[in-house]
């Protein structure tokens, strides 16, 4: 189970979203469909904070760079805040830490 | 590693709807042979990655596949085997580069074998991993 919500307050023009709950292959088309809604063209920064996301697959982690690559066509970012270590680890084994801007705190 | 004391066999839909059973009977597996909190995270993800590859071969979900769980006195061998082998690397694409990069960091042992079969085998030491 995971949960996606998009908080309407922008914050510094990004697009604020809430990722929770766990994300692999059962999840994934769903998380996907949602994201992507969210994410649009990607004429906006996108801010994603995940301290409630406690699981997420290398399936969910290839949905977030296709997001990475729906901004970047319009020279904008993916932040991304309050990772817990165990996600942090697979961001740093993947390469993934080096395209994502992963923010300390927020 | 040594002997195998004890082995435990699932035998599995390949569907997406039993991973997180997956995730949870082996973190259970690993905590009892006294592996450490963050080394029962490695393994978990290890293991739910290579379910993951092997179901996602099989969208139409109507194969089975087998984990066999190796105990030894030094570490944690899991076996996978399917003979719905596609016939090309399950680790293709972008997510199979992911996956494959994420076990092989975080295991100490990983091999592939295609044949008939195929068989996936990944294995950790309990070495310097245990709770205590």
């Amino acid at each position: 189970m995971f949960e996606l919500m998009m908080d309407n307050h922008t914050e510094a023009g990004k697009i604020k979203i809430i990722l929770q709950g766990e994300i692999d292959i059962s999840t994934a088309p769903e998380f996907k469909a949602k994201l992507y809604e969210m994410v649009g063209d990607g004429e906006s920064d996108i801010a994603l904070y995940c301290e409630g996301l406690s699981y997420i697959d290398s399936t969910g982690l290839g949905i977030l760079v296709g997001a990475l690559k729906r901004v970047r066509n319009h020279q904008k970012g993916v932040y991304i805040y309050q990772l817990r270590d165990n996600i942090r680890k697979l961001f740093r084994i993947t390469g993934l830490d080096k395209v994502f801007i992963l923010e300390e705190s927020a | 590693m040594s002997k195998v004391y004890d082995e435990i066999k699932l035998h599995l839909p390949q569907k997406a709807d039993y991973l997180g059973f997956i995730r949870l009977s082996v973190s259970g597996l690993a905590s009892k042979m006294g592996f450490d909190i963050d080394t029962i995270e490695d393994i978990k993800v290890a293991v739910s990655e290579v379910c993951s590859r092997i179901i996602s071969m099989n969208p139409d979900a109507c194969s089975d596949y087998d984990i066999a769980f190796q105990l030894f006195e030094s570490g944690l061998k899991a076996v996978f085997s399917t003979d719905n082998c596609p016939g090309r690397d399950i680790f293709e694409g972008e997510s199979g580069a992911f996956a494959k990069a994420i076990i092989c960091s975080l295991m100490d042992e990983f091999d592939i074998t295609y044949g008939q079969n195929c068989v996936i085998t990944m294995g950790k030491k309990l070495g310097d991993c245990v709770n205590g």
